[in-house]
């Protein structure tokens, strides 16, 4: 199965000092446009691609792939330092990666979620290098019935992602699926809350909803608070900026289970580093004996998604170079760079064009390694970022915000939404709402009606249809078992929460 | 006094603007396209680098993506016809004036067509490997009798439209299964989900190659040169759908100097043709076809036209 001989000449193709070169620029490129909000790898792959129409095919596939991968390490800095998600994959990020930055331990957050997307995305890699040909097949066996089922998953998981009261996460849930709902309905072709405005045929982009929920409604609301972190003022030596012990401890075993749920996500195409991270999210909630601490700057919920992120991001490369199906726009935009120079992507590109191939995957372990490098130095200068004074930093960000939400379709449409939407951000933080639950119901939602509607049209309504599907079948009554232990639970802890809601008797 | 104040304003404008046309373009060209990144994206990409090559000019390209083109197209629409701002669009805009309720312009009358750029390769009807037929005639035969669901990229995209005409022409009664994007609907015919899906060669080839799925037809009046063993949709028994391949195109606003046109249909022209630029269009699975404005307007006249009998036949209600 392992195919040594294609792994070495893999490496030498990656260790051309062009590929080298090219792979920096690439994973450069990707950290900063990562850290720009709203600015993605969409935006840059299409911009870079005419430069590729020069260049060997290998080395344009390194660059764009790398810009690719390393946005996702540049897309949490901004929402660890500032709650500001660079792009919707890395929103969940925000949850306790803030927290953390508010209780002087950015430098610890950012080390973590180094060290794990490393760890994420080598394991992606490694996955690829010995097993594409196998997992090939895998990338298409999945029907709308199983992506439904995958959501049921996702939702029933994320239940335990609000940390305070659960009906106010459902109404929020509930709110996302609503504003999921807007746009044209896939199955049948219907507009629907678009309100006569041609802006919303194609529905609400998420990164507009991300950057909306968490940084504007952030920056409103701090617009009355001192002007600086007060932890900040004095130098931070860089011993702060390592782990602790404990911190190490408790991040291992989440950045292995957010690598293994976001390898097997990203093999899926079309799912996205965003389902990938709030799942990873969600399990380590759950599964922790702590689940309180998490929202307040557990490290836990740092490690898991950034690694289930940048795992995604690596085995996504599966169905696109494996199968020639594109899960998202930016990979359909990789794949358009291979066939301007000739190469038919598909399930020949392997066998083919073997030197692409091989020399693209071991890239992603160079740009991996170059990431490492590049951001860990960097951690002391990007906490300096929370030095600037409030009155300096707030109208930056909002320039930043509106550039970047602008960029992704020019449409100053977007602008208003943003907008509105922060608005509805602030007040539900008011309110003591979370935004984390809105954004499962926006992403999961329409995903699920989608597949949930097609499936139907395959059994031709027939729900007995789920029953012989082992696959959609085992991750329902997954979903299931979840949704029981959570009841479960809840009752036992009742008699705590009873005595706590009583009215107390007046005096 | 006014009414020659009035007729000196009108004269020097027409002067301002003959003078303009002469020295078109002293300023930044913007090239909008109705969609996102990819597709006719980046034939305008490859097309903008090319002529500020040839031609020292400065042509950038703006994508302005939404409501299957119709943004981008409004704008085109509004925009000064002074040849600072094109449209590169697709056959789309064909279907618009049939889809969308909404739509504020006429593409005839509010758009001058400055060239035609590429048009795509001809479709391959295929089938899923675990559909039981090897040919159009058998798929003839068990779709009387049995349920077949076909695949598509969206309601109203080329391969829905497509397939409907193919059923309608054949008297079929197929399920429509509508995807989000081509690669959806290709994976979901790979595994049998959807039966059968018409995919443009380029996309056709190396699944049909790596026995992914079975061709049947190809929707094309001679065989492809690649595929020589594949029959044409009527050696192979059946009414082929008759429709025209997509294309992309630039059009201006109505009102573009004839001046700025010819200028444009001649860098376009000189553009696609560049051997190092038909190569790579080519490699996208398209056809280079540097045509004049005339040309173009026949081929819109004549796509809105079998495109809206498409959109009535698949039964697609505006919206």
């Amino acid at each position: 199965m392992v195919d040594l001989a294609s792994i070495l000449m893999g490496f030498q193709t990656a260790f051309q000092p062009v590929n080298l070169i090219y792979c920096f620029i690439g994973v450069f490129l990707g950290t900063f446009v990562g850290v720009l909000p709203g600015i993605g790898p969409l935006a840059t792959i299409s911009m870079l691609l005419p430069i590729t129409f020069y260049l060997d095919p290998t080395t344009a596939m390194v660059m764009l792939a790398g810009v690719y991968y390393g946005s996702d390490y540049g897309g949490s800095i901004a929402s660890i330092l500032l709650r500001l998600p660079g792009g919707a994959s890395s929103a969940v990020t925000c949850l306790d990666g803030y927290p953390m930055a508010q209780q002087g331990r950015a430098g610890v957050a950012l080390f973590i979620t180094s060290v794990g997307s490393f760890i994420g995305g080598s394991f992606g890699i490694v996955l690829m290098m010995c097993f594409a040909p196998a997992l090939a097949d895998f990338t298409v066996a999945f029907a709308s019935v199983e992506y439904f089922a995958l959501m049921v998953l996702g939702l029933a998981a994320s239940g335990s992602i609000t940390s305070g009261s659960p009906l106010k996460g459902l109404a929020m849930v509930a709110l996302g699926l609503a504003v999921g709902c807007i746009g044209t309905d896939v199955n049948s072709g219907v507009t629907r809350f678009t309100f006569g405005f041609l802006e919303l045929f194609d529905g609400v982009e998420v990164a507009v909803v991300a950057m909306a929920l968490f940084g504007i409604s952030e920056v409103v609301s701090s617009v009355g608070t001192p002007q600086t972190l007060d932890l900040l003022k004095e130098r931070v030596p860089f011993r702060s900026m390592l782990p602790t012990r404990d911190d190490v401890r408790r991040s291992g075993g989440p950045i292995l289970r957010g690598t293994a749920i976001g390898s097997i996500v990203g093999i899926m195409p079309g799912v996205g580093g965003t389902v990938a991270s709030l799942m990873s999210y969600a399990t380590e909630k759950r599964i922790s004996r702590t689940p309180e601490r998490f929202g307040k700057g557990a490290v836990e919920g740092v490690a898991g998604p950034e690694s289930a992120n940048n795992a995604s991001a690596q085995t996504s490369f599966i169905p696109t170079l494996t199968m020639g199906i594109p899960g998202g726009a930016s990979m359909a935009l990789m794949l358009s760079a291979l066939m301007i120079h000739g190469i038919a992507p598909g399930p020949g590109l392997m066998r083919d064009h073997p030197d692409v191939f091989w020399g693209l995957v071991a890239s992603f372990w160079v740009g991996n390694v170059m990431l490492l490098v590049l951001n860990i130095p960097m951690i002391g200068i990007w906490i300096k970022i929370l030095k600037i004074p409030y009155q300096h930093l707030f109208p930056a960000i909002m320039v930043l915000l509106c550039i970047g939400v602008y960029s992704l379709n020019n449409s100053v449409f977007d602008l208003y939404l943003l907008l509105a939407l922060g608005l509805t951000g602030y007040v539900i933080r008011l309110l003591d709402f979370e935004p984390a639950p809105f954004l499962i119901g926006f992403v999961l939602g329409p995903m699920m009606e989608e597949n949930f509607r097609r499936a139907m049209l395959v059994a031709q309504g027939d729900l007995g249809y789920f029953l012989t599907r082992p696959y959609a079948l085992a991750m329902l009554l997954a979903a299931a078992a979840l949704l029981v232990w959570s009841i479960v639970s809840n009752f036992r802890q009742r008699p705590m929460t009873i005595e706590a809601i009583l009215p107390e008797p007046h005096a | 006094m006014k009414k020659i104040a009035g007729f000196l304003v009108a004269g020097l404008v027409a002067l301002t603007g003959a003078a303009h046309a002469q020295n078109y373009p002293n300023r930044p060209v913007t090239i909008i396209v109705g969609f996102g990144q990819g597709g006719p994206d980046t034939n305008a990409r490859l097309l903008a680098a090319q002529i500020n090559a040839q031609s020292g000019a400065n042509v950038v390209v703006e994508n302005k993506p939404g409501a299957g083109s119709m943004i981008g197209t409004e704008a085109v629409v509004r925009a000064q016809p002074d040849g600072y701002t094109l449209l590169m669009t697709s056959a789309a805009l064909a279907t618009l004036p049939a889809l969308q309720k909404q739509i504020s312009f006429d593409p005839l009358k509010d758009l001058v067509p400055v060239s035609l750029v590429a048009r795509s390769e001809a479709s391959f009807l295929v089938a899923s490997p675990s559909l039981p037929v090897n040919d159009v005639a058998g798929l003839l035969k068990y779709a009387k009798s049995n349920p077949v669901t076909y695949g598509s990229s969206g309601v109203g995209a080329s391969s829905h439209l497509r397939m409907a005409m193919f059923a309608a022409k054949n008297g079929l009664k197929l399920i429509h299964l509508p995807f989000k994007s081509t690669g959806d609907s290709v994976a979901s015919v790979m595994n049998g989900e959807t039966q059968i899906l018409f995919v443009t060669a380029s996309q056709a080839i190396p699944i049909i190659k790596e026995g992914r799925v079975k061709p049947l037809g190809y929707d094309a009046e001679k065989r492809a040169g690649f595929l020589p063993n594949v029959p044409t949709i009527a050696e192979a028994g059946a009414v082929p759908t008759g429709m025209d391949s997509g294309w992309n195109g630039i059009l201006a606003p109505k009102g573009t100097p004839p001046e700025v046109i010819a200028w444009l249909e001649k860098q376009i022209k000189t553009a696609a043709e560049t051997p190092d630029i038909r190569a790579k269009i080519e490699g996208l699975g398209l056809e280079v076809v540097a045509s004049n404005s005339a040309e173009f307007g026949k081929v819109l006249a004549a796509a809105i036209d079998s495109m809206g009998e498409a959109v009535r036949t698949a039964g697609i209600s505006p919206k």
